[in-house]
Parts: structure tokens; sequence; C-alpha cells
């Protein structure tokens, strides 16, 4: 994945991520989020946007900052950062409208063949995790590092 | 590790910023994590979460 990424602040335990996404709507505050579920090693993945009057994030605002691919690459970029240091973590991710959902979906699928170098990816479909496939369309994903010491661009 | 090797999209520069400690310990998105624990305990997880890749 090659696409700009903006910078990222994280707190000391890599938990909780945030950047400012820049654009025509000017700079908006973005939080990203992991999460440990009910299952231990597998962590949910949050992200949305910061309202600045209110400091309440919101996962379901259309921000329309011309920047998508720029902050999937952001939040991409965060994934390997958080199993760089958690190696045996799974992560859950799923959109907070099923549109969010389905750009996920295009942003993997554009990416398969430099994501799968470093990650099992499985799509949930029918009610059941199925290894991901480009042009499938899934409800939520799970992804789990391979190895961490395969990480040459 | 060389300069290449650094602020990749694999290998990110990430600065520490104290004022996110006010997250800590704290869940932010309370529903989709229900959702998530919801998702996972009804349908379970991929066979190969059982056995390391």
């Amino acid at each position: 994945m090659r696409y700009e990424r903006y910078e990222l602040n994280a707190e000391a335990d890599l938990m909780f991520y945030e950047f400012k996404s820049d654009g025509p709507k000017g700079e908006v505050t973005k939080l990203i989020e992991y999460t440990e579920t009910e299952l231990k090693g597998f962590y949910n993945l949050g992200f949305g946007d910061k309202d600045p009057c209110t400091g309440k994030i919101n996962d379901a605002v259309i921000t329309n900052n011309g920047d998508s691919k720029k902050v999937l690459s952001t939040v991409a970029s965060s994934v390997y950062k958080f199993t760089n240091n958690y190696p045996n973590a799974w992560i859950y991710a799923i959109g907070g409208t099923k549109a969010r959902t389905r750009l996920y979906r295009i942003g993997i699928a554009n990416n398969l063949k430099e994501i799968i170098q470093d990650f099992d990816i499985y799509g949930f479909k029918n009610g059941e995790w199925r290894e991901f496939e480009k042009n499938v369309d899934y409800g939520a994903f799970l992804v789990r590092r391979k190895s961490v010491n395969s990480y040459h661009e | 590790m060389n300069k290449k090797d650094i602020n990749t999209i694999k290998n990110p520069v990430v600065h520490i910023d104290k004022s996110l400690t006010k997250y800590k310990g704290k869940v932010i998105f309370k529903e989709k994590l229900e959702k998530a624990n919801k998702m996972l305990k009804t349908y379970g997880v991929p066979k190969s979460a059982q056995k390391p890749s």
C-alpha cells in the first residue's frame, strides 16, 4: 500500500491513536481504538471523527474531506504498528455503517497482494468466517499478523 | 535498520502523546465492542485461530 499517510500520535500502550485529516473541510481529528474483546487476544478496531465542540467520537459520520485513501492508509499503518507490538493479536473490524464496511473491503481488495504477505485475512459472510476473496461482500473482517519479522517493503 | 525502513506503512513512525493517556482504560466505541463480542460469541472464530500462523 503506497498511498500517503498522516502522522500518527499514540498513547503509550499503542491502544489509542490520533491523527488529523486535512482537506477541503478543514482539519478533522480522527481517533483509532484497539480494545480487547471478551475473547482474549481478539481486539476490536474502532475508528471515528472527534467532534471539536463536544469531544465525542462519531464512527458513522461522513467526513468528505477528499482523503479517504490517505485515511485508510493511515489506519492500516496503525494495524501494522499495533501488531508489531502485539504480534499474536487478532483484529476484528467492521465499519460504523455498511458503506464504511464496504470501503474497508475495497481498501483490502485493492491492496490484497501486499496485505496477504503480512496478514491472514478473513471475511464474515453467511454465518461463517472465510479467507478473504475479492468481489465478495463481507459483513466484518478478522486479521492476524503472519510474522513480525517479515516487514520489508 | 536502514533509513529506508523507517516510516514505511509497515514500520510507521508513531509519536507517543501523553495527552492521549486520558483514553487509557476507557472504551470509546462501546456499541461496536458489544457487537464484536456478540459476533464472536455467536459465530466463533476461524479454525486457524486455534493454531499458530
